[in-house]
Protein backbone atom coordinates (compact mmCIF):
# COMPACT_ATOMS: atom_id res chain seq x y z
CA UNK A 1 0.00 0.00 0.00
CA UNK A 2 1.23 3.49 -0.62
CA UNK A 3 2.01 5.97 1.89
CA UNK A 4 2.51 9.65 2.11
CA UNK A 5 3.35 10.73 4.98
CA UNK A 6 2.68 14.49 6.53
CA UNK A 7 5.75 15.44 6.01
CA UNK A 8 5.48 14.61 2.44
CA UNK A 9 2.76 16.26 1.59
CA UNK A 10 3.68 19.39 2.86
CA UNK A 11 6.86 19.37 0.39
CA UNK A 12 4.03 19.19 -2.36
CA UNK A 13 2.26 22.21 -1.76
CA UNK A 14 5.83 23.70 -1.43
CA UNK A 15 6.77 21.94 -4.78
CA UNK A 16 3.37 22.67 -6.75
CA UNK A 17 3.97 26.09 -5.44
CA UNK A 18 6.99 26.12 -7.49
CA UNK A 19 6.03 24.14 -10.68
CA UNK A 20 3.52 26.99 -11.23
CA UNK A 21 6.74 29.64 -11.77
CA UNK A 22 9.31 27.23 -13.03
CA UNK A 23 10.59 27.52 -16.75
CA UNK A 24 12.40 24.28 -17.51
CA UNK A 25 10.16 20.86 -17.40
CA UNK A 26 10.51 18.34 -14.75
CA UNK A 27 9.42 14.71 -15.98
CA UNK A 28 9.35 12.03 -13.67
CA UNK A 29 10.11 8.66 -15.57
CA UNK A 30 8.76 5.81 -13.76
CA UNK A 31 9.81 2.34 -14.72
CA UNK A 32 11.08 -0.77 -12.82
CA UNK A 33 13.31 -1.66 -15.97
CA UNK A 34 16.81 -0.17 -15.64
CA UNK A 35 17.38 -0.36 -19.54
CA UNK A 36 13.89 0.99 -20.24
CA UNK A 37 14.55 3.49 -17.82
CA UNK A 38 17.91 4.74 -18.88
CA UNK A 39 16.34 5.25 -22.48
CA UNK A 40 13.80 6.74 -21.46
CA UNK A 41 15.88 9.35 -19.51
CA UNK A 42 18.21 9.49 -22.31
CA UNK A 43 15.50 10.91 -24.63
CA UNK A 44 13.68 13.27 -22.34
CA UNK A 45 16.98 14.76 -20.59
CA UNK A 46 17.95 16.71 -23.64
CA UNK A 47 14.44 18.75 -23.20
CA UNK A 48 13.55 18.51 -19.48
CA UNK A 49 15.03 17.60 -15.76
CA UNK A 50 14.06 14.31 -16.15
CA UNK A 51 14.40 11.39 -13.29
CA UNK A 52 13.78 8.13 -12.35
CA UNK A 53 11.80 5.71 -10.25
CA UNK A 54 12.07 2.10 -10.16
CA UNK A 55 8.94 1.53 -7.47
CA UNK A 56 5.90 2.92 -6.82
CA UNK A 57 6.82 4.02 -3.12
CA UNK A 58 9.79 6.01 -4.84
CA UNK A 59 8.11 7.37 -7.36
CA UNK A 60 5.17 8.77 -5.17
CA UNK A 61 7.79 10.46 -2.44
CA UNK A 62 9.66 11.76 -5.48
CA UNK A 63 6.12 13.31 -6.93
CA UNK A 64 5.71 15.26 -3.78
CA UNK A 65 8.82 16.47 -2.95
CA UNK A 66 9.28 17.97 -6.80
CA UNK A 67 5.77 17.76 -8.22
CA UNK A 68 7.10 17.24 -12.08
CA UNK A 69 5.27 18.59 -14.64
CA UNK A 70 4.52 15.03 -16.43
CA UNK A 71 5.10 11.48 -15.24
CA UNK A 72 5.66 8.70 -17.62
CA UNK A 73 4.45 5.98 -15.77
CA UNK A 74 4.99 2.41 -16.73
CA UNK A 75 1.87 -0.17 -15.61
CA UNK A 76 3.45 -3.58 -15.03
CA UNK A 77 6.05 -2.52 -11.54
CA UNK A 78 6.95 -5.24 -9.11
CA UNK A 79 5.72 -4.29 -6.23
CA UNK A 80 2.53 -1.62 -6.64
CA UNK A 81 0.99 -2.00 -10.38
CA UNK A 82 0.60 1.56 -12.25
CA UNK A 83 -2.94 2.23 -11.82
CA UNK A 84 -2.53 2.61 -8.39
CA UNK A 85 0.37 4.67 -8.45
CA UNK A 86 -1.84 6.74 -10.90
CA UNK A 87 -4.52 6.78 -8.78
CA UNK A 88 -2.63 7.90 -5.77
CA UNK A 89 -1.07 10.61 -7.18
CA UNK A 90 -4.21 12.00 -8.96
CA UNK A 91 -5.68 11.64 -5.50
CA UNK A 92 -3.16 13.81 -4.40
CA UNK A 93 -2.56 16.31 -7.04
CA UNK A 94 -5.80 17.09 -9.30
CA UNK A 95 -3.25 19.04 -12.10
CA UNK A 96 -0.97 15.70 -12.56
CA UNK A 97 -0.51 15.04 -16.34
CA UNK A 98 0.13 11.20 -16.23
CA UNK A 99 1.13 9.30 -19.45
CA UNK A 100 0.99 5.68 -19.09
CA UNK A 101 3.44 3.33 -20.92
CA UNK A 102 2.57 -0.40 -21.63
CA UNK A 103 4.03 -3.95 -23.59
CA UNK A 104 0.53 -5.02 -23.20
CA UNK A 105 -2.28 -4.07 -25.36
CA UNK A 106 -5.32 -4.30 -22.91
CA UNK A 107 -8.49 -2.53 -23.34
CA UNK A 108 -9.34 -2.70 -19.86
CA UNK A 109 -6.29 -1.43 -18.93
CA UNK A 110 -7.10 1.84 -20.93
CA UNK A 111 -10.12 1.73 -19.70
CA UNK A 112 -8.75 2.15 -15.90
CA UNK A 113 -6.22 4.22 -16.80
CA UNK A 114 -9.03 6.66 -17.58
CA UNK A 115 -10.65 6.32 -15.03
CA UNK A 116 -7.84 7.35 -12.80
CA UNK A 117 -7.71 10.66 -14.80
CA UNK A 118 -4.14 9.63 -17.25
CA UNK A 119 -4.18 11.48 -19.74
CA UNK A 120 -2.14 9.65 -22.51
CA UNK A 121 -1.12 6.04 -23.21
CA UNK A 122 2.14 4.88 -24.87
CA UNK A 123 2.84 1.46 -26.36
CA UNK A 124 6.12 -0.45 -26.01
CA UNK A 125 8.60 -0.45 -28.19
CA UNK A 126 8.66 3.63 -27.30
CA UNK A 127 8.83 5.95 -30.08
CA UNK A 128 10.12 8.95 -30.23
CA UNK A 129 7.80 10.87 -32.22
CA UNK A 130 5.02 9.57 -29.34
CA UNK A 131 6.97 10.41 -26.19
CA UNK A 132 7.59 14.03 -27.65
CA UNK A 133 4.51 14.43 -28.99
CA UNK A 134 3.27 13.93 -25.11
CA UNK A 135 5.23 16.56 -24.02
CA UNK A 136 4.18 19.07 -26.87
CA UNK A 137 1.09 18.60 -25.76
CA UNK A 138 1.65 19.37 -22.09
CA UNK A 139 3.30 22.54 -23.28
CA UNK A 140 0.21 23.63 -25.23
CA UNK A 141 -1.97 22.98 -22.70
CA UNK A 142 0.00 24.63 -20.09
CA UNK A 143 0.59 27.66 -22.16
CA UNK A 144 -3.45 27.95 -22.85
CA UNK A 145 -4.34 28.04 -19.27
CA UNK A 146 -1.77 30.62 -18.49
CA UNK B 1 19.01 -13.06 -43.03
CA UNK B 2 17.69 -10.18 -41.60
CA UNK B 3 19.79 -9.10 -38.02
CA UNK B 4 18.31 -9.55 -34.67
CA UNK B 5 18.32 -6.44 -33.95
CA UNK B 6 17.13 -2.93 -35.76
CA UNK B 7 18.93 -0.12 -33.92
CA UNK B 8 17.04 2.56 -36.01
CA UNK B 9 14.47 3.40 -32.83
CA UNK B 10 17.25 3.13 -30.20
CA UNK B 11 19.22 5.30 -32.52
CA UNK B 12 16.20 7.92 -32.60
CA UNK B 13 16.40 8.10 -28.80
CA UNK B 14 19.79 8.52 -28.40
CA UNK B 15 20.78 10.79 -30.81
CA UNK B 16 23.09 8.18 -32.17
CA UNK B 17 25.45 9.43 -29.38
CA UNK B 18 27.72 6.25 -29.76
CA UNK B 19 29.03 5.82 -26.39
CA UNK B 20 25.20 6.06 -24.73
CA UNK B 21 24.56 3.04 -27.12
CA UNK B 22 27.32 0.82 -25.86
CA UNK B 23 25.81 2.11 -22.02
CA UNK B 24 22.68 1.07 -23.02
CA UNK B 25 24.05 -2.06 -24.78
CA UNK B 26 25.49 -3.29 -21.35
CA UNK B 27 22.30 -2.10 -19.09
CA UNK B 28 20.77 -4.64 -21.73
CA UNK B 29 22.77 -7.30 -21.18
CA UNK B 30 22.59 -6.97 -17.38
CA UNK B 31 18.80 -6.55 -16.88
CA UNK B 32 18.44 -9.90 -19.42
CA UNK B 33 20.32 -12.21 -18.07
CA UNK B 34 18.42 -11.31 -14.38
CA UNK B 35 15.64 -11.97 -16.37
CA UNK B 36 16.75 -15.45 -17.90
CA UNK B 37 18.18 -16.69 -14.46
CA UNK B 38 14.44 -15.98 -12.94
CA UNK B 39 13.09 -17.89 -15.85
CA UNK B 40 15.50 -20.71 -14.92
CA UNK B 41 14.04 -21.05 -11.22
CA UNK B 42 10.41 -20.20 -11.44
CA UNK B 43 9.42 -22.73 -14.50
CA UNK B 44 7.44 -24.89 -11.92
CA UNK B 45 3.21 -24.28 -11.68
CA UNK B 46 3.33 -22.28 -8.48
CA UNK B 47 5.66 -19.83 -9.84
CA UNK B 48 4.06 -19.06 -12.90
CA UNK B 49 3.03 -15.37 -11.87
CA UNK B 50 6.71 -14.88 -11.44
CA UNK B 51 7.32 -16.45 -14.83
CA UNK B 52 4.43 -14.05 -16.50
CA UNK B 53 6.18 -11.19 -14.79
CA UNK B 54 9.35 -11.85 -16.11
CA UNK B 55 8.47 -13.11 -19.57
CA UNK B 56 6.51 -9.48 -19.54
CA UNK B 57 9.52 -8.09 -18.40
CA UNK B 58 11.95 -8.64 -20.95
CA UNK B 59 9.23 -8.40 -23.86
CA UNK B 60 9.74 -5.02 -23.00
CA UNK B 61 13.07 -4.29 -23.13
CA UNK B 62 13.84 -7.06 -26.09
CA UNK B 63 10.96 -4.03 -27.83
CA UNK B 64 12.39 -1.40 -26.54
CA UNK B 65 16.13 -2.05 -28.07
CA UNK B 66 14.62 -3.20 -31.47
CA UNK B 67 15.22 -7.12 -30.92
CA UNK B 68 11.95 -7.81 -32.48
CA UNK B 69 11.88 -11.35 -32.64
CA UNK B 70 13.53 -11.75 -28.94
CA UNK B 71 9.98 -9.78 -27.95
CA UNK B 72 8.23 -11.84 -29.61
CA UNK B 73 9.31 -15.26 -28.21
CA UNK B 74 9.35 -12.89 -24.46
CA UNK B 75 5.79 -12.58 -25.69
CA UNK B 76 5.02 -16.33 -26.39
CA UNK B 77 6.44 -17.28 -22.87
CA UNK B 78 4.12 -14.71 -21.41
CA UNK B 79 1.17 -16.20 -23.12
CA UNK B 80 2.00 -19.46 -21.96
CA UNK B 81 2.79 -18.61 -18.29
CA UNK B 82 0.72 -21.36 -17.55
CA UNK B 83 2.27 -24.39 -19.24
CA UNK B 84 3.74 -27.35 -17.99
CA UNK B 85 7.31 -26.94 -16.87
CA UNK B 86 8.56 -28.70 -19.90
CA UNK B 87 6.93 -26.31 -22.35
CA UNK B 88 8.52 -23.63 -20.66
CA UNK B 89 11.80 -25.15 -20.76
CA UNK B 90 12.08 -25.01 -24.83
CA UNK B 91 10.50 -21.96 -24.53
CA UNK B 92 13.42 -20.67 -22.20
CA UNK B 93 15.95 -22.89 -25.06
CA UNK B 94 14.53 -20.52 -27.69
CA UNK B 95 14.64 -17.13 -26.01
CA UNK B 96 18.23 -17.86 -24.80
CA UNK B 97 18.96 -18.95 -27.98
CA UNK B 98 17.98 -15.90 -29.92
CA UNK B 99 19.67 -13.73 -27.00
CA UNK B 100 22.37 -15.14 -27.95
CA UNK B 101 22.03 -14.12 -31.74
CA UNK B 102 21.30 -10.38 -30.43
CA UNK B 103 24.21 -9.93 -27.72
CA UNK B 104 26.24 -11.46 -30.14
CA UNK B 105 25.04 -8.77 -32.86
CA UNK B 106 25.22 -5.79 -30.34
CA UNK B 107 29.19 -7.00 -29.51
CA UNK B 108 30.12 -7.43 -32.63
CA UNK B 109 28.77 -3.92 -33.11
CA UNK B 110 30.62 -2.14 -30.27
CA UNK B 111 33.95 -3.91 -31.68
CA UNK B 112 33.96 -2.27 -34.82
Amino acid sequence: MLNASDQHIAQFNNASRERRQRKHLEILVVEDQPFSSKLMITLLGRISDAYPAFDAQTALELYLSRAPDIVFLDIEMPDTNGHELASAIRQLDSDAYIIMVTANNYPEDVSRAKHNGVIGFIAKPYSKQKILEGVEKYIQERKLKS
Amino acid sequence: MADPVDLTNLRSMTDGDKEMEKELFKEFFSSFEIGIASLQVNMEEEAAETWRNATHSLKGIALNLGAMELGNLCKKGQDEYQANKETKNILLQAIQKEYSQVRGFLLNLVSV
